[in-house]
């Protein structure tokens, strides 16, 4: 029996020395070659990546090679490839898509530049500490100035149910500070989690129940179920915000990261980095630009109507 | 070659790592005819106990030790389930994972680094194989420990339990402690892995779990098609698990079939072994 081990084992490690020999070129100098770990396939993760690979593209020309892996949500997958990552030297910069991604790179690339898009709260995360080689853009929507837009748009508006999955690091961090800012304003709120996609049917009855407006943080749970919540929110006449953009038709107002432009940033930071030779951690974080969308149909349906101070930092849909 | 070497060691260290699961599989699955759903919960659990140790100044190994009582209570918590509630079994797996998510949560947070927290590995940073020569030997001690206990008396009524329990019935011990005992271990080993990997990768993840089981049941499975001790093969199974998933890695795979490779490779091993029994019995008849 244990020759077929050895047999097996030697086999196995053969084909794997084959693969790696012949996929991987000799580190060449007039190629820069980036390897791209995404946590999972979410559209917003998707546009950080196509928002990279275009601007690095425009920046570095044809002199560019990339290697892109995808972890598919788990996080034993995204080990594996930071560490083939690392084994590759000829790989000289890293793009980690979201924060598992990011923490995978970071447990094996210790020398190598890294650059992150769609990461919350890098520095909770401890990815900005003495002696790291990460930078990157974070996605952390300006909370305070999307609650301050909700107050004039819905100046009636005394109580806000919070619609989030409390198993997503994301959504709690932004929630945290949706209360914050709520209770500046004087808007008593309530909490509504849905631990699964089966949940958030119930989750947003109990919200529109419970509420006069519906508020949603950048939440990959809620927004994959986001069909169900907008029928059950239409049906209560409830009007819903998200914190984020991209849905045709719905939310009253989508307050958003633009995700594509925050690969665009952590494409130039890379340039940075390999190119000019700056030490990543003289690259401070870059904050994300946010974009507001207000959608017509919904604001003739609840009769409501945008003030001046308002039209110029908002788009109409 | 250079560039080989590096791979290799990751992988030994998943596949060390993985071992721990596939043992748990093995004892579950195998040994007590159990499938336990919850191994795959307790491995988050685990996770969420030792980062939450880590962050409060715990030793690292005390806190790995937090982790696999945490893991011990959850499996109990599953047998009782299934011998005085009567829950199906496979239920009372799931039942427990979906309420382990919460308490993961609530442990150690959606999402937290280790930081600086100091891990078993922080000490060994200087040696690229220090931390695989830790994963090796804690793998293969673990091993032999149930190795050795399979062999005692206790061990060796928990086998036959899986096999018949009327007959464990009739020496007059209880089956319903030794179904409860088997899913304690198991899901302490879970635990165990889960505790290694949180301090392995720097940080803790709710969703750490995802796809834990059937990496483990793969692993599993081709510990099985070259059996002489399962403990061992546990490792070899596991290794060889992350070898085809580092080979996938490397060819770089569309991604999305990943999952579908992983399938895939358990029906072919089950193929492999069909045919290999019917080679078999072919020549006892001949």
């Amino acid at each position: 029996m244990s020759k077929k081990i050895l047999a097996l084992l030697l086999g196995l490690v053969a084909v794997l020395a084959a693969v790696i020999l012949l996929k991987r070129n000799k580190p060449s100098t007039d190629h820069i070659t980036i390897g791209i770990l995404q946590t999972a396939s979410f559209p917003p993760l998707d546009e950080s990546k196509q928002g990279f690979i275009s601007e690095i593209k425009k920046e570095l020309g044809d002199k560019v090679i990339i290697i892109e892996q995808n972890a598919q949500g788990s996080m034993t997958q995204a080990q594996a490839i930071a560490s083939s990552f690392k084994a590759n030297k000829s790989i000289s910069g890293f793009y980690a898509i979201a924060t598992p991604a990011v923490q995978a790179l970071k447990s094996e690339i210790k020398t190598r530049p890294i650059a992150f898009a769609a990461v919350t709260d890098p520095i909770g995360l401890h990815l900005r500490e003495e002696g790291l080689n990460i930078t990157g853009a974070t996605d952390k929507a300006d909370i305070e100035k999307q609650i301050s837009i909700l107050k004039i748009l819905l100046p009636n508006v005394k109580k806000v149910a919070l619609l989030y999955n409390p198993g997503e690091t994301n959504s709690v961090i932004l929630v945290k500070q949706m209360k914050i800012a709520l209770e500046k304003y004087g808007i008593t709120y309530q909490d509504n989690g849905a631990n699964s996609q089966a949940d958030v049917a119930a989750a947003a009855q109990h919200a529109v129940q419970n509420a006069q407006a519906v508020l949603i943080p950048t939440d990959n749970t809620i927004a994959s179920a986001f069909p169900i919540v907008r029928q059950i929110a239409d049906k209560a006449n409830i009007p819903v915000i998200t914190t984020w953009t991209g849905e045709s038709e719905g939310p009253l107002m989508q307050f958003g990261v633009n995700y594509e432009n925050s690969g665009v940033q952590a494409a130039q930071l890379m340039k940075k980095m390999l190119v000019d030779g700056i030490k990543p951690m003289d690259l401070p974080i870059v904050a994300p630009t946010s974009s507001i969308i207000i959608s017509k149909k919904a604001l003739e349906k609840y009769g409501l109507e945008i003030p001046d101070s308002l039209k110029d930092s908002v788009s109409l849909m | 070659m250079l560039s080989f070497l590096p791979v290799v060691v990751g992988i030994l260290e998943r596949g060390f790592i993985g071992a721990f699961i596939v043992m748990a599989i093995y004892l579950a699955s195998r040994v007590m005819k159990f499938d336990d759903f919850s191994i795959e919960g307790t491995f988050g659990l685990g996770g969420a106990v030792v980062a939450w140790s880590l962050l409060h100044n715990t030793n690292p190994w005390l806190a790995l030790l937090l982790g696999c009582i945490a893991g011990g209570i959850s499996g109990c918590i599953t047998g009782l389930l299934h011998t005085k509630l009567g829950l199906n079994k496979l239920i009372a797996g799931i039942v427990v994972t979906t309420m382990l998510f919460s308490v993961s949560i609530n442990i150690g947070g959606a999402n937290v680094a280790l930081g600086n927290a100091p891990t078993v590995f922080s000490a060994l940073h200087n040696s690229s194989f220090a931390s695989l020569i830790l994963l090796a030997s804690m793998a293969l001690a673990v091993a032999f420990i149930f190795i050795w206990y399979m062999k005692t008396e206790s061990g060796f009524i928990l086998k036959s339990t899986g096999i018949n329990e009327q007959f464990v019935t009739s020496l007059g011990k209880s089956v319903p402690l030794y179904i409860t005992l088997s899913l304690i271990m198991a899901n302490a080993l879970s635990a165990l892995a889960g505790g290694i990997f949180v301090q392995y990768s720097g940080f803790f993840s709710a969703f750490g779990n995802v796809g834990i089981l059937i990496a483990a049941l793969a692993g599993c499975m081709i510990a099985e098609l070259i059996a002489i001790n399962m403990f061992i093969m546990a490792l070899f199974g596991s290794i060889i698990y992350q070898l085809i998933i580092a080979i996938t890695i490397e060819l770089q795979v569309e991604p999305s079939w990943q999952k579908l490779i992983t399938g895939l490779l358990i029906v072919v091993i089950l193929v492999v072994k069909k045919l290999e029994n019917k080679k078999i019995k072919g020549s006892v008849a001949a």
